[in-house]
């Protein structure tokens, strides 16, 4: 029944190509790393046993081509393939096909992955079990009425791909006069991105928190939760701080939650990792959707509950039983991640691109550093601006913003835009400090977090070292006798 | 000696003037002198402005320099008097859309030749799960396309020029 795992293909790239390869090599196994031109410097590709390079139309279509990975996984002998997040990690059809090469794929079965891929077909299933769920128009029943039915479930809604996830292609409608064109949009969108412009439309809770929970579940029928992740602080649907505990569950609603993320997980027959996402606002949660993969916030829970969250999905792929019950799995102090993005916050987070001039983590007591990123290391266009992940674990909530900050200030990273102050003046805001959180916050308080201009001290600093700094501008200053530049600059 | 700084936005003219031991900066009428140490071990380095002294990361790609003070990290660009000057006559600047942002065209709606109407998408580029239209700003014709669907672009890339408005 068991089938030892002693080579991975790492089918994934920056942070958390990296992540996954460190503990792959920590538990004695080897790791065979894909990889793009463009990310050839990578850490993950230097530290990898194997790195296979990988092609495509676009460096994005590269990781997006299943079966030259499976050809690459084929040659190296691999036993099994970690998909990460992202890219194939959700793909059912690559599992199968992972699946078919005799290679085992580190994930969910093939059936579960289609099934929670279908969002609506998702919501429906977990429906159907008692577990709850938002009103809701779904497009499929019945193309015909879906505007009608959608208006009538009242403003303000929220339109969702049924083949999305992510936050690609959603859309908030809060003055049903724009449904039509809005509709259209998301129609396009989700086209676009998942070949699929089939929707739904939803209820929109108004400051609504997002709390999900992490489930593990063996080959033997065991599952598992690793408890709750908060993640409502988000922009443009996309997380940007997520911890555990949530600040807003009290201890009954946290076993609720819970519980339900284990029944829905127990009701699919789920094995390996996996994320239930629900929306929580005025007391209530219902079901979001279900992420049949590793999540990127993961580190918070391995930092709480002390245990590797790859070398579970290793083990349980390998067949192993969990060992453990539910009991057996405690919250331990609290953790925060910050996601630091190549981005200006101050243009509507417009991604950016550059050359990382300087880099220096700093350390800090309980923090740990995932990065995908190096001095030298260009940012390209070509995939997702997120370039690190900062989690600092602490006794309470309040240790742990105190360490945050504490690694925001002190890390250097310097050669283009992040959003690394503003996350500091997020974790510094009053709101987010009293645990007030909802997924709208950040556009709310925009105004408060926004990054005031420099001072005329600061201003005179920042030139002076850039003069200074500038080995033409020296030579030229050396040039001129002090007297007539002082009388040159007078004149002016 | 004198330069232009621009500081996110922030345009400063100041000039760097050399003195026996050192230097000093000059900035509107305020003269200060200025040192920077070398990078210690860990990279950082001693700015004195004045009777201040600050702690700071600095790197440069050509005319930009990176300093990071006080946990925060700006990007100062250099310009020449003969750049401010050239960029001060550039006449075609309302000519040509450029990319608010780096991403990648979603779908071109018009052709070389068209005539478009205020307000009228001329193209939609997609950046970051975000789709952007990019209108006509103002009655004219389309004189070029620089991007065709699919192509990835650049912050400032040009991407839709209309032609000249014929003088009056």
């Amino acid at each position: 029944m068991t089938r030892r795992i002693g080579t991975v293909l790492i089918a994934n790239r920056g942070e958390i190509a990296l992540r996954i390869l460190r503990t792959v090599q920590a538990t004695g196994r080897r790791a065979v790393v894909v990889f793009h031109a463009l990310d050839a410097q990578s850490q993950a590709v230097r530290d990898a046993d194997l790195a296979v390079r990988i092609g495509g139309a676009s460096p994005v279509a590269a990781y997006l081509d299943g079966a030259q990975i499976i050809a690459v996984a084929r040659d190296a002998g691999v036993d099994a393939i970690h998909p990460g997040y992202g890219f194939l990690s959700e793909n059912a059809g690559f599992a199968r096909q992972v699946a078919a090469a005799g290679i085992v794929f580190i994930g969910p079965t093939p059936d579960a992955i289609a099934l929670m891929g279908d969002k609506v077909r998702a919501r429906a299933f977990v429906a159907e079990r008692g577990f709850p769920v938002a009103p809701s128009a779904i497009e499929d029943d019945d193309p015909a009425s879906f505007a009608a039915r959608a208006r009538a479930l009242g403003p303000p809604l929220l339109i969702k791909p049924a083949a999305g996830g992510g936050g690609k292609g959603m859309r908030i409608v809060r003055d049903t006069a724009a449904l039509d064109t809005e509709i259209e949009r998301a129609r396009s969108e989700g086209q676009r991105y998942f070949g699929d412009g089939r929707l739904y439309v939803e209820r929109y809770v108004e400051r609504p928190r997002h709390i999900e929970v992490q489930v593990l579940g063996d080959a033997h029928g065991h599952v598992v939760h690793l408890w709750e992740r908060e993640c409502s602080v988000q922009r443009r649907f996309q997380k940007v701080i997520e911890e555990t505990p949530s600040p807003a569950l009290r201890p009954a609603e946290r076993h609720d939650i819970c519980d339900a993320a284990a029944g829905i997980a127990r009701a699919v027959g789920y094995q390996n990792a996996g994320t239930v996402e629900f929306i929580y606002g005025d007391g209530a949660f219902y079901f979001l959707e279900m992420n049949t993969r590793l999540q990127v916030e993961h580190p918070v829970t391995e930092l709480v509950t002390g245990r590797d969250l790859v070398a579970e999905q290793l083990r349980i792929a390998e067949g192993e039983a969990l060992g453990y019950g539910q009991a057996d799995v405690r919250q331990d102090g609290h953790a925060i991640e910050l996601r630091l993005y190549a981005e200006d916050p101050a243009r509507n987070y417009a991604p950016i691109t550059g050359r990382i001039a300087r880099l220096r983590w700093p350390t800090v007591e309980g923090l740990r550093v995932d990065s995908g990123i190096s001095e030298g290391q260009r940012v390209s266009a070509a995939f997702d601006p997120m370039l690190a992940k900062l989690i600092v674990h602490g006794a309470d909530r309040a240790q742990a913003i105190a360490r945050a900050r504490q690694a925001l200030q002190q890390t250097v990273l310097l050669g283009l835009t992040t959003n690394r102050e503003f996350l500091d003046r997020v974790l510094a805001d009053a709101p987010f400090a009293a645990g007030a959180l909802h997924t709208g916050l950040l556009d709310e308080r925009a105004a408060q977090l926004a990054l005031p201009p420099p001072d005329p001290d600061t201003l005179m600093a920042l030139i002076a070292a850039t003069a200074l700094s500038d080995p033409g501008l020296r030579a030229e200053a050396d040039a001129v006798p002090a007297l007539h530049a002082a009388m040159g600059s007078w004149r002016n | 000696m004198r330069r232009r700084f621009d500081i996110d936005g922030t345009a400063i003219d100041a000039a760097l003037l050399r003195r026996p031991a050192s230097y000093a900066l000059a900035v509107g009428g305020d003269i200060q002198p200025i040192d920077l140490s070398p990078p210690a071990a860990d990279g950082t380095q001693v700015l004195r402005v004045g009777e201040r002294a600050f702690a700071v990361h600095v790197a440069r790609d050509g005319d930009t320099a990176f300093v990071q003070i006080a946990g925060r990290a700006f990007s100062i660009r250099t310009i020449e008097p003969l750049t401010v000057f050239a960029h001060a006559g550039a006449a075609n600047a309302d000519l040509t859309a450029r990319a608010p942002m780096p991403g990648t065209v979603a779908a071109v709606r018009v052709q070389v030749g068209a005539q478009v109407s205020k307000g009228e998408t001329m193209m939609v580029i997609e950046s970051m799960k975000l789709e952007t239209a990019i209108t006509a700003w103002r009655d004219g014709t389309v004189e070029a396309i620089h991007l065709a669907a699919g192509q990835t672009f650049d912050r400032d890339a040009p991407l839709v020029s209309l032609a000249a408005e014929a003088a009056e």
